[in-house]
């Protein structure tokens, strides 16, 4: 079935408001960029041969929920523990702070995948935790404390690589 | 429970931008409207016969009413040369197509060869051929 115009549109418009958290994201399951950006693309390519989300109430929760479905069902990344790709950058770090970006990464990679996925979610998918609960199949208060959890380790990991360089 | 150090460092963490994604394959492709293939047939159809209405109407100046023919296709007739030009020219100012044929069609009839001069015609009229 052709989408229509309108929905064609409408997917359009959610790749330019979700694609770069949805990216990321993957990117956080995949530990590679490219893969993950190939994945997200699978996505919406069948969104717009199917012509629309269906009869999704929450959207965005939608697309994450079947982006997280692709990434788990692609056979290379279930195949090996993943490591994240220290070469290509995530994020447009503020004041173009690249090391500082880099330093993220190192301590996201420090992070186990649960928790690397919920505060992905939270924090540049600005979802809340009752989505994140309905996107992992989790409770909200296990997606608020793998959060907590992750914070507080997020933050250890990047202070310490900071330390020295503010001794210094 | 969050603090306001947790706080502080989410702010900190939400400056760090995810980078925007190339496009999407398709959406790169401009979407090809097909019900619109007729139309635009149809009007360019329109549009060459009106430009060809449009030429003939600026070149065809008013119909004289005398039996002769007009200078146009005088000049035709001489022993100028048929060109491109010329013909096109006598399109454009002879009274009627069919004139402008006329003059085309009787112009060989009338061209005279210089004096001093012979056709090609004559000169091998007087080839002495051999079986």
């Amino acid at each position: 079935m052709r989408p229509a115009d309108g929905d064609k549109s409408t997917l359009e418009g959610l790749y330019r408001q979700h694609g770069a958290q949805l990216v990321l994201f993957a990117s956080a399951l995949t530990g590679e960029r490219s893969r993950a950006q190939d994945m997200v693309h699978q996505v919406f390519v069948k969104l717009l041969e199917r012509g629309s989300l269906g009869h999704a109430e929450d959207a965005k929760a939608y697309l994450f929920t079947s982006v997280r479905n692709a990434v788990l069902n692609d056979a290379k990344v279930r195949a090996r523990h993943v490591a994240l790709d220290s070469e290509t950058a995530w994020f447009d770090p503020p004041d173009r702070d690249y090391a500082a970006e880099r330093n993220l990464r190192r301590a996201m990679g420090a992070l186990s995948e649960d928790q690397r996925e919920v505060v992905v979610l939270h924090i540049w998918g600005e979802m809340t935790f009752f989505q994140i609960a309905q996107v992992l199949g989790i409770s909200a208060n296990t997606a608020a404390s793998r959060y907590r959890y992750a914070l507080a380790r997020l933050r250890d990991v990047m202070s310490a690589r900071e330390e020295p360089c503010a001794n210094a | 429970m969050p603090t306001p150090d947790d706080d502080q460092f989410e702010t900190y963490l939400r400056q760090f931008r995810p980078v925007v994604p190339d496009p999407l394959p398709v959406a790169s492709r401009p979407p090809v409207r097909l019900w619109l293939w007729p139309l635009a047939a149809t009007a360019a159809v329109a549009l060459v016969i009106a430009a060809a209405l449009a030429m003939r109407l600026h070149h065809k100046p008013a119909r004289s009413t005398g039996g002769q023919r007009p200078a146009a296709v005088e000049q035709l007739t001489s022993a100028q040369p048929l060109t491109l030009r010329r013909a096109d020219d006598l399109l454009a100012h002879a009274p009627s197509f069919e004139a402008a044929m006329d003059g085309l069609a009787f112009q060989s009839e009338q061209t005279q060869v210089p004096p001093g001069s012979e056709s090609a015609l004559e000169t091998l009229g007087k080839e002495n051929l051999q079986p």
